[in-house]
């Protein structure tokens, strides 16, 4: 295979092609294989590992690290062809995982992919458990309906601010911290339901449990970091979707636990939901274990360990914050995801409460009938991210971008329909069909986020995912609180807002990949280790810091589409089909 | 009748997605077509769809039996007395009702011809705790009507009139309260009623204190717990750091 020197000669980086075969433990093409195979992109371009030095501050060392590392390499390589591969799935050049396996735990990467799926769906849990147990606690603790009103916001305003810092933590203590962090020291405020007595206290408890909603950060950061570019948006939507189905699974399992309590054990109702309330803070703490026992940052080890081995680069926070928050990007993707996502938290709020009021359901009935908005997650947010995939493999980044606006803006259509009938039965029907497409628009995000930067992705990904419950936040503010709109009409301006906060997508663009209305620029500065180190100065890109970007930028060189011919993989030498 | 027209409709507009939702899981596990995760995932995901459409549309079903009785057409031919201290606990205190047939609104002969049955005693609530809280308003509808939730008691119904003592349960929230007792007939129908405040249900109300539902046990166990979290949190960050530090 031919060897390959970066353009750019102060990386000093060595390359070396080589067959895609050694570090696999299974062929795909193994029988019983339960992996999600994607197809194969060896043929669309040369797979490559390529070895590169994370800096240390002593720029002298360089060279001597470098072949040192170069020779351990070789040995290793040499072991791996006679023993076991180190990972248990075909990985890229920064180890990120290619295919992903359902019901393996293997170390690391789907050890990890299970530990922050359930962990996020553990604290979604929490956060809407009091919800099902409203009738017994507005009993409880005389509570109105503008104290219920206020504690639904409260419990997802909390994480916006949540969601913000924990972008930056994921950066700087590894994502693996972070949500262990966020798991256990939210808990308490989970066991302190069992000692609200007023609507005050009820309210800060509330707010404080919705804290842990930013464990959806930690989450995406985790699968961005363990997963390769191209199964990264059905990974992401995995493993938010799932979680998701927390919040609808609260309104099935804790009424449960709820009459468990109260008639075998013979509580008092106003007792049995204080103790209902002790077993979704236990399953918190417990996922918080697990994941600090069993989970690892980087398929390479832990964020710790490697910065005391010198392989893990020490950024600064200032730099960081500044290049996520002068990226435009950033911006639209947080309004976009404010009205993907904050539609589904604020639809989980009012939703309940519309067939109660206009359909005059029965409490339980509603309870029921409004999961089934967002338990149709489990299929509609992965799905959003495997379209996003899917149409990535053929259009490239131009096909994330279409499959997000279209299934976005067929939802805002869906979602102004809703407010418009006025039969039970076609309702419903419009529900669940609102409910895939503003779903699958939110896996569809996520799909496009990892690549908007590489160094800031923590705080890109936190600042979105903020901007997702702030939409929630606004959008009852604006419709669903004032008197003057009926649920209907408030449901119906809510889904001509989804249409219009979706128009800037249209203006996203990147050089190298293009946008929706324009394709790439056909200069030769259009390549992504162009875009990815934009990001570092010249002074950061001497101290080598820029590497891991370097990296990266070559595994994203599938977002091209299907226009990149085989052998070259010369930016500049690249040619249309 | 309409309403029961309209319930039909809604119900089978159920079962239709509901069945194919179910035909095309089947059909796609016979096809076997379940090599990528992501569709073995939504064949399950559509039985499930379909089993719950299933269960909604049964419950809505149910529905159909809901009566269409106002209680503005109920006669008030009950004259209640009783006795509660305003504050009675709940779990502890006691409220006693007395009941009779008011004769100067229907004799008791009327009554026998009406077929006045049972006689339920019901903790009602006053106008001043509906305010704000929709879970608990008045509908003339009886079926959808959500005044008087909780039953104290029943009795056969006698010209002569009755009593009941309640000790007052411990499921009871704060509020003011006053007391009413429908009449039903062998049907099990309103028929009657007769309620201790005005038509408004804003004179001659008294409260009950509820239980709290905290224990001391309760507070300590959450206190212990979250306890817990944090210090193995803590504990196995700076654990870890030494370990490494070490190492």
């Amino acid at each position: 295979m031919a060897k390959r020197s970066s353009n750019n000669l102060d990386t000093a980086v060595l390359r070396e092609s080589r067959s895609p075969d050694v570090k696999f433990m299974k062929s795909p093409e193994a029988a019983g294989d339960q992996g999600m195979e994607l197809p194969d992109q060896a043929s669309g371009y040369a797979h490559r590992t390529s070895y590169s030095v994370a800096s240390s501050e002593n720029t002298v060392s360089i060279p001597n690290l470098q072949f040192k590392q170069f020779e351990q390499e070789q040995s290793e390589l040499e072991d791996d062809s006679e023993s076991e591969a180190p990972f248990s799935l075909p990985v890229d050049s920064e180890n990120k995982a290619k295919k992903i396996k359902f019901f393996s735990a293997a170390k690391p990467h789907m050890r990890a992919f299970h530990l922050s799926w359930f962990s996020f769906f553990a604290c979604f849990m929490s956060s809407f458990a009091a919800a099902p147990l409203l009738p017994v606690i507005r009993d409880n603790i005389d509570l109105t309906k503008q104290d219920i009103g206020n504690a639904g916001t409260a419990s997802v305003a909390g994480s916006v601010l949540s969601r913000l810092i924990m972008g930056a933590l994921c950066d700087i203590v590894g994502p693996r911290y972070a949500c262990a962090f966020l798991v256990m020291l939210t808990a308490p405020a989970v066991f302190s339901m069992a000692s609200v007595s007023t609507a005050a206290g009820f309210l800060v408890s509330r707010f404080c449990i919705g804290f842990s909603l930013a464990t959806f950060v930690t989450c995406q950061y985790w699968m961005s970091s363990m997963f390769s570019a191209e199964i990264v948006g059905t990974v992401n939507g995995c493993t938010a979707g799932w979680a998701n189905l927390g919040g609808g699974a609260a309104l099935f399992i804790m009424p449960l636990i709820y009459h468990l309590f109260q008639h075998p054990l013979a509580c008092d109702s106003f007792v049995a939901w204080r103790l209902a309330m002790f077993v979704p803070g236990m399953v918190q703490v417990a996922s918080g274990l697990m994941v600090l026992y069993l989970g690892q940052d980087l398929p390479d080890g832990n964020f710790r360990e490697l910065k005391e081995k010198g392989k893990q680069v020490k950024d600064s926070w200032s730099k960081v914050i500044f290049y996520a928050i002068t990226n435009s990007k950033t911006w639209v993707f947080a309004l976009a995801y404010g009205y993907s996502f904050g539609i589904e938290l604020t639809i989980d709020n009012i939703i309940s409460q519309y067939f109660y009021d206009r359909f005059s359901l029965p409490l339980h009935t509603s309870g029921v009938v409004a999961s089934v908005f967002g338990l149709m997650n489990i299929i509609s947010r992965p799905f959003g991210g495997f379209l996003s995939d899917w149409s990535a493999q053929r259009l490239g980044m131009r096909g994330r971008l279409w499959t997000l606006w279209i299934s976005q803006t067929i939802g805002g259509l869906f979602c102004f329909l809703l407010g418009r009938l006025d039969q039970l039965g076609p309702v419903i029907v419009v529900m669940v069909f609102f409910s895939i497409f503003a779903e699958a628009a939110a896996g569809a995000t996520f799909g496009i986020i990892p690549f908007i930067s590489r160094r800031s992705l923590g705080v890109i990904s936190g600042t979105i995912g903020a901007g997702g419950t702030f939409g929630a936040i606004l959008t009852q503010l604006i419709f669903f609180t004032s008197p003057a709109y009926s649920t209907e009409t408030g449901i119906s301006l809510m889904g001509i807002m989804i249409v219009c906060c979706t128009v800037p997508i249209m203006g996203i663009y990147f050089p190298q990949w293009g946008g929706m209305l324009w394709p790439p620029s056909k200069s030769r500065n259009a390549t992504e280790e162009k875009y990815y180190l934009s990001e570092w100065s010249k002074e950061e890109q001497e101290k080598g810091m820029h590497l891991a970007s370097l990296k990266f930028a070559e595994n994203t060189r599938g977002e091209r589409g299907r226009r990149i011919t085989p052998s070259t993989t010369n930016a500049c030498a690249v040619t249309y089909a | 009748m309409q309403l029961h027209r309209s319930w039909l409709f809604i119900s089978s507009l159920l079962v239709v997605p509901c069945f194919c939702t179910a035909t095309v899981g089947l059909r796609i596990s016979i096809l076997r077509l379940s090599s990528i995760p992501a569709v073995r995932v939504e064949m399950e995901a559509y039985s499930h769809l379909s089993i719950g459409l299933l269960l909604f549309s049964v419950m809505l079903c149910g529905h159909l039996s809901q009566g269409l009785q106002r209680f503005s057409e109920l006669n008030n031919s009950l004259i209640l007395e009783y006795v509660a201290q305003n504050g009675t606990k709940a779990g502890e205190g006691t409220i006693s009702v007395t009941w009779k047939l008011d004769t100067a609104a229907v004799s008791a002969a009327d009554a026998a011809a009406a077929d006045y049955k049972n006689v339920h005693v019901k903790l009602c609530f006053g106008a001043i705790s509906q305010v704000d809280r929709a879970w608990r308003k008045t509908n003339d509808l009886l079926s959808k009507d959500k005044t008087c939730p909780y039953e104290m008691g029943a009795q056969p119904f006698t010209p002569e009139g009755g009593s009941i003592t309640w000790t007052v349960t411990k499921e009871i929230p704060f509020a003011f309260y006053f007391i009413r007792a429908y009449v039903t007939n062998t049907a099990k129908e309103k028929i009657a009623y007769g309620q201790t405040s005005n038509k408004q249900r804003t004179t001659n109300l008294f409260t009950i204190e509820p239980i709290t539902g905290r224990h001391a046990s309760l507070d300590i166990a959450a206190a212990v717990f979250s306890a817990f979290s944090v210090i193995s949190l803590f504990g196995f960050y700076l654990g870890e750091k030494r370990f490494i530090k070490k190492g």
